[in-house]
Order: structure tokens, then sequence, then C-alpha cells
């Protein structure tokens, strides 16, 4: 066997050798922005967030305008609250790598939830909290003087309660509203060894 | 940067492109083709046609002896040159007289021709029917050369006429066509004398006969000669002519018109002779031509060309003495000298005691001649090459890779492969450069579309064995390719530029179509087997291409 002629032989194999260098990196482009602005916004209590994902979530400015980042670059529910009564829910697919505006978005009046706790006792628990499952309204604690939580404003559409007292199990509800509708909810909640828990429900008006 | 990059890739190829441009401007004794109809042809052969005959039957040295026939010998070559129905010369000057014999007269007669105004196209027949010999020149160097009538056996070189003079004074000429018959010969026997210290020299040499002097590759654009080097050229009382130009003149009345295309050529005429004369004389002679001008012929030297003839195959090459030329596998003619053959395609070959050095499909048109001699050469030479320039396209193989990594990309490149260049003549080598790029969009699964600016620049490396079967040629082989592909971003939320350097092992195959002698048609596949860091976890997939190109062969 004759060593190559040409240097480019040589070339050739320690190119070879040399391996590979560089790559691909589809990560940025699974993200995207949604931004738009709620008409109305009172900036206090206003803020965006993605349903299921609450952390992904955004202030909103003065004037309504919100831009909220690192949206998964796929269908996905926006959770809209802009003032104290309204709430919108939007359905939108960010585009990776780049910006998706909603405009102006001018939510509609939110359905509220009371939620009355009572122990198996009858009794108001000392401590209790409530939870809208996959959005921002977590931890809203017990009024122990009325034994009630007022859940709100939820934009028209499903949601499921987990209502927790102290030294009772987890409770969870699921529970669709209208546009502007209040709910009432009874949980009786039981001990942490029987998860049975209960409700009652009193329609509402 | 890399836009850079791509611009030296994009010169290199252009670089590679004119190159093959640059050897084909400057190659030299490829075939030569004549394919023309029959008024265009006329138009070509448009000239004078002019003949200087010299036949010298008388000595003034007892050493020569008188010949006979010299004198008939170019009275009869100029009947037949200036009959109107066949040569249809326009001046046939006769030199035969003794006066008109010697050295200096002969030499006067050269330079009347030269005096005239000569234009390419014009054909001059310069004709010797006499005595030849060999001497040293001032230098010691053996020359050969023609005895006059007064050339002194004993000064030969002072007082023969040397043919390096005769030929220097053709070359003066402005003629393209000038055509040299040597009724005459050097051997010492037949029409020959040679000198005692020449005839001792031969006797020490252990061939046949001293090699043929550097001189012989005349400037003349053809030189027949009535023998082969070392032989005699003989008279025949039976035929009262010197015998090769007997069956020269019988030529010129038609016979000689191999091609049916109704005129006789120099190389027709001269085959004529040569065949016949090697009958007559049994193979004693073997009359020769040379053609140091490839394309200078056909020199019509009688009729007129009325239709485009049958196409030609020929060669006079004295390598080639004893070859049988076949054609489809059927004897056509002996080898050297010319033959004609049905247009069309056809598979020709060179035999020689069973066995062939040759074998090869050619495309034959009428009116064409195709010189064997390069098509032999173009074997011969063995390492053939072929620049091609490809469009084609480049891309992964699985449809998730180009949906999320990277689409396919046109490719535009260029090509080299040497036919047999290892193991043997058995391997060829392919190199290969192409680059492309494109604007698709990424399909992600999280993320949707996503234009997407790529690019892809590769340089390969083939090695395989290719076949040939007539036009057809297929190629295949091993293949290792280094790739640079790039993708680039331009979105609301990314500026990116991504690159990916690598070698890649794979195969290649490919088939060619030779739609010309020297341009093939090709189509190549290639896969390579390729491994892809994406997202940092590294992919192995396949990867490749379609190209298709036209390439030359040099």
């Amino acid at each position: 066997m004759r060593a190559p002629r040409h240097p480019w032989f040589i070339a050739w194999g320690a190119l070879a050798f040399m391996g590979a260098c560089g790559g691909f990196n589809n990560g940025p482009l699974e993200e995207g922005t949604v931004r738009g602005r709620l008409l109305g916004a009172e900036a206090d209590v206003a803020h965006v967030s993605v349903l299921g994902q609450p952390d992904l979530r955004a202030s909103v400015a003065a004037d309504g305008r919100f831009e909220l980042t690192r949206v998964p670059a796929t269908s996905v529910e926006l959770f809209l609250v802009a003032t104290r009564t309204r709430a919108a829910r939007a359905r939108v697919e960010p585009q990776g790598a780049r910006v998706t505006d909603l405009g102006d978005i001018d939510a509609p009046q939110g359905a509220f939830v009371t939620v009355r706790m009572r122990d198996a006792d009858g009794k108001i628990p000392s401590r209790g909290e409530v939870e809208v499952e996959g959005t921002t309204l977590d931890d809203l604690k017990l009024d122990t003087s009325t034994g009630e939580v007022r859940v709100g404003p939820l934009p028209a559409g499903c949601y499921t309660l987990e209502v927790q007292g102290d030294k009772h199990g987890k409770v969870e509800e699921e529970v669709c509203v209208r546009e502007g509708e209040s709910l009432v909810r009874d949980f009786i909640l039981r001990g942490e060894d029987d998860d049975d828990g209960g409700t009652d429900d009193d329609g509402g008006d | 940067m890399h836009r850079s990059g791509l611009h030296v890739v994009l010169w290199l190829g252009l670089l590679l492109v004119s190159g093959c441009g640059a050897v084909a401007a400057g190659e030299k004794g490829k075939a030569v083709r004549v394919s023309l109809d029959s008024a265009q042809l006329s138009l070509a052969y448009e000239g004078e046609r002019h003949a200087l005959l010299i036949g010298i039957s008388q000595y003034d040295d007892d050493a020569w002896n008188d010949l006979r026939y010299p004198g008939k010998d170019a009275e009869d070559l100029g009947r037949a040159l200036a009959d109107p129905r066949h040569g249809g010369f326009r001046s046939v000057t006769v030199l035969n007289q003794p006066e008109q014999t010697t050295r200096a007269a002969v030499l006067e007669a050269l330079r009347e021709l030269a005096a005239r105004p000569w234009r390419p196209k014009d054909v001059l027949v310069v004709y010797v029917s006499g005595h030849g010999t060999l001497a040293r020149d001032a230098r010691g160097e053996l020359q050969r050369y023609l005895v006059m009538r007064d050339t002194r056996f004993r000064d030969v070189q002072g007082t023969g006429l040397e043919m390096a003079v005769l030929e220097r004074e053709l070359e003066q000429l402005g003629s393209r066509r000038r055509v040299l018959v040597l009724a005459t010969c050097h051997s010492g026997t037949g029409k020959s004398l040679l000198p005692p210290s020449v005839l001792e020299e031969l006797e020490r040499t252990k061939g046949a006969f001293p090699p043929r002097p550097l001189e012989e590759d005349s400037r003349a654009s053809l030189v027949l000669s009535a023998s082969d080097w070392g032989e005699a050229a003989r008279e025949d009382d039976a035929l009262a002519n010197d015998i090769y130009t007997h069956f020269f003149v019988e030529a010129l009345d038609g016979r000689g018109d191999r091609n049916r295309d109704g005129a006789v050529s120099a190389t027709e005429a001269h085959d004529w002779a040569r065949r016949n004369t090697w009958t007559y004389t049994q193979g004693r002679q073997r009359p020769s031509a040379r053609m140091t001008e490839v394309g200078a012929d056909p020199v019509l030297l009688s009729g007129t060309l009325t239709r485009p003839g049958q196409p030609e195959v020929f060669s006079y090459s004295p390598r080639l003495e004893g070859f049988t030329l076949k054609v489809d596998g059927v004897d056509a003619g002996e080898l050297p000298g010319g033959v004609t053959l049905p247009e069309g395609n056809r598979r020709l070959g060179l035999h020689k005691g069973g066995e062939v050095l040759w074998e090869d499909t050619v495309a034959l048109r009428p009116g064409e001649r195709r010189a064997l001699d390069s098509l032999l050469r173009e074997f011969a030479r063995g390492h053939r090459r072929t620049a091609a320039l490809e469009v084609g396209a480049l891309g992964f193989l699985d449809g998730r890779s180009r949906r999320e990594v990277l689409p396919p990309t046109m490719m535009a490149g260029a090509s080299l492969r040497w036919e047999g260049v290892l193991l043997e003549r058995r391997l060829d080598v392919g190199v290969d450069l192409s680059a492309g790029q494109g604007r698709r969009a990424l399909q992600l699964d999280v993320g949707g579309t996503v234009p997407v600016r790529h690019r892809a620049v590769m340089l390969g490396v083939t090695v395989g064995p290719s076949w040939q079967w007539g036009r057809l040629g297929v190629s295949t082989g091993p293949r290792v390719a280094a790739l640079w592909l790039e993708r680039s971003f331009q979105l609301d939320l990314l500026s990116q530029d991504e690159r990916y350097v690598t070698v890649w092992p794979g195969w290649m195959a490919g088939v060619s179509w030779r739609v010309a002698s020297q341009f093939v048609l090709e189509a190549r596949g290639q896969l390579l087997w390729a491994y892809v860091p994406v997202d940092g976890r590294t992919r192995a997939v396949g990867f490749g291409g379609l190209s298709l190109g036209g390439g030359y062969r040099f």
C-alpha cells in the first residue's frame, strides 16, 4: 500500500478525526411572547397568566398594556383579570421566538363563586383556603367570621376549586360559571384521614 | 464572515469551470469532425490547385543507374492532375528533362513556387520520382537526400537535395494543404543507392534499419511515401511506371473515391495506391503516409464534392501497422489507412492476432472523418478526467429532521473526476464542491412554523469503480464529505446564526450518458450517515442528495 500522494488526503483524514463542531438548538424557538391591552384595567389588580401555568404571569401597566413572555409556542389559553369585577379568557397560539399581539381586550363581567366551609360538626373551621386550579387565584383565605371565601372574578368557563381547611383534607370540585354569574358552593371538610369531602349546592342568583 | 466564505466557494467553482475551458481551448489532436452539406464542403475546399512534379530518370554520375520511368511517372501524374474531368489543377509543372532536374533547377522551381501568392486553402502537390539516398550532413547527422541529375555519389551532401531543404521551402508557402509525394526510397535497394560509409554503418546496426532521421517529421501537411522506411520503392516494366505512382494515378480517375463523395482526396488516393502496391508486390512494398497537421486532409486531388461522403475512420500511425479495424464485429479494413463506415452508432474495435487493443462505440455522421489516433489517445491516456457542473438538492432523509432541523437545500456546484487513478486503473477518484441556500420554514411541534434561511457547503471525495457500456456509464463507491451547515433566524425575539461543521461518511452512485465524445450528462445520488447535535442531544440520521449535471471529458 502506497502512502497517500496528495496532501489533501492527509487533510481529509485529519478533518475526519477532528470531529464536528457546532450544532442546532430549537429551545429558543419553542417560546414566544404575547402582548395586548386590557381596556379599563385596574393596574393594582389586573394581571395576565397562562391558564394551567400560573407561574407564567405578567402584570398590567396603567394603560392596560401587558406583555407575557416565555409563553410556550403552542395553543394556550390566557387568564386575564382586568378589574376587581371583570375578567376574560383568550385562546392564543404564540409563534416561536416571535411576538403575538392580541390587540385590545374588553374583558366582560366576571363570575364569582362564594365558597362556604364547614367541618363535619357544622362549625366554621379555624383556618381554610381556596385555590382555583391553574390560575393565579390561590391561597384565598377563609373569612372565619362568615365561614366564606369569595372567589373571582372568574371568566366564563369551567374550573376546579380546591378547598382545604386546617387539619382537614383537600376537597376538589369542578365548577362552571357564566359571564357575570354568582354561585355559592358549600364544602364540608373532614379530617385528613377521611377524604370523603362533600358539598351542597345551594344554587345562586 | 460566512457570506464571504460562500463567495470563496463560488469563486473556486468558477475557477474550476474556467480551468476546464482553458484546457479545452489549448488541446490538440482531438477528433476532426467534418460534417457539412455538399455546398458547404465545396466552399471549404475552395482554392487553387498547383503541382510541381519531378521525375529524374538520368544521372550524370555513373554510380546512379538510370531509371526507366520517373519521367513518365511525372508526366502520367501531371496528365491526371491537369485533366479538367479529374484533377482540374490550375497549374501543373513537370520537371523531367535533364536540364530541368539538376539541383539548381529544382531549387529554382521551388523558389518560383514560393514566389506565388498562396492562400491557406490552396493545394500544392510536390511529387518526386527518382533515387533517394542517405548521407551525413555538415553536423554529422544522418539525413535523407533526393538524388538530382547532377548529384555526385561521392558528394551527396554537397550535390543532393536534402529533404530538410525541400521541406523548408514547402514550409514557407502560405498553403496549409501541402502534399509531398515521394516515389523514392532511402533503403539502398530498389530506387536507392547508399554511399559505402553509410552501407558500412547499416551493417553495424543491429536493427533492420537505422532510426528514422529527425527531419522525417515533415513540415508538409501530408507526406505520402511509396515505401515504408527501410523498404525499396520499385519500378515495374509491366506497369511501365513506378508501382506506387501507377496506382496513385489510377486512383485519381475516381476509383480512389472511397467514401463516394465525388472527389478523391490525397489520403484516398494514397490508400488506393498503398493497398494495390502491397498486393502487387506481395507485401514487399508498403507505402506509408504521415499527417503532420491534423485536419489538413482531405486535400482534394481529383473531382469535386457533390455530396457528403460516407463517414471515414483513418489512421496512418506506423504503430497501428497490421491492426484490423472491426466495425460492429466485422472486419472493415487493415491499418494504417482509412475505411468508410455506415453512418450511425458503430462499435469500433482494433484487433491484432486475436487480441483487442481497443473498443468503443462511436457516433458517425455523413461526411465525418474521425482520426483513430485521437480516439486511441484518449484511451491510452487512461487518466481521463471529467469536469462537471451540477445542480441538485441536499437534505436529511427523515421527515422529522427536515421539519425540525434543516429543510432540504438546493445546491449548485462542480465536480472533477479522475478515472482509473488508483489500484491499477480500477478505481476512480472524484472531488466535488457544492453550495446552496434556501429560505424555508421549520415546522416545530412546539414553535409552529418558523422561517429560516439555510445554507450548506459540501466538499466531498469519492473513490470507486466505474463501468462503461457504450454511452452509458455507471459509477459507485464510498465517499467522505465535509459539510458546513448553517441556519439563520431573523425573528422578533431571535436574531441568531447556528452552524455545524462535520465530516460524514457515505456512499455515492451515479449514472452518466455520453451525448458527444467529450460531453456527458450525469445524475448522482449520495447517502451519508449523519450525526447531528440538536438541543444538546445527538441524532443519528441519514443525509442524502441528488444532483444532475453536465460534464466535459478531457
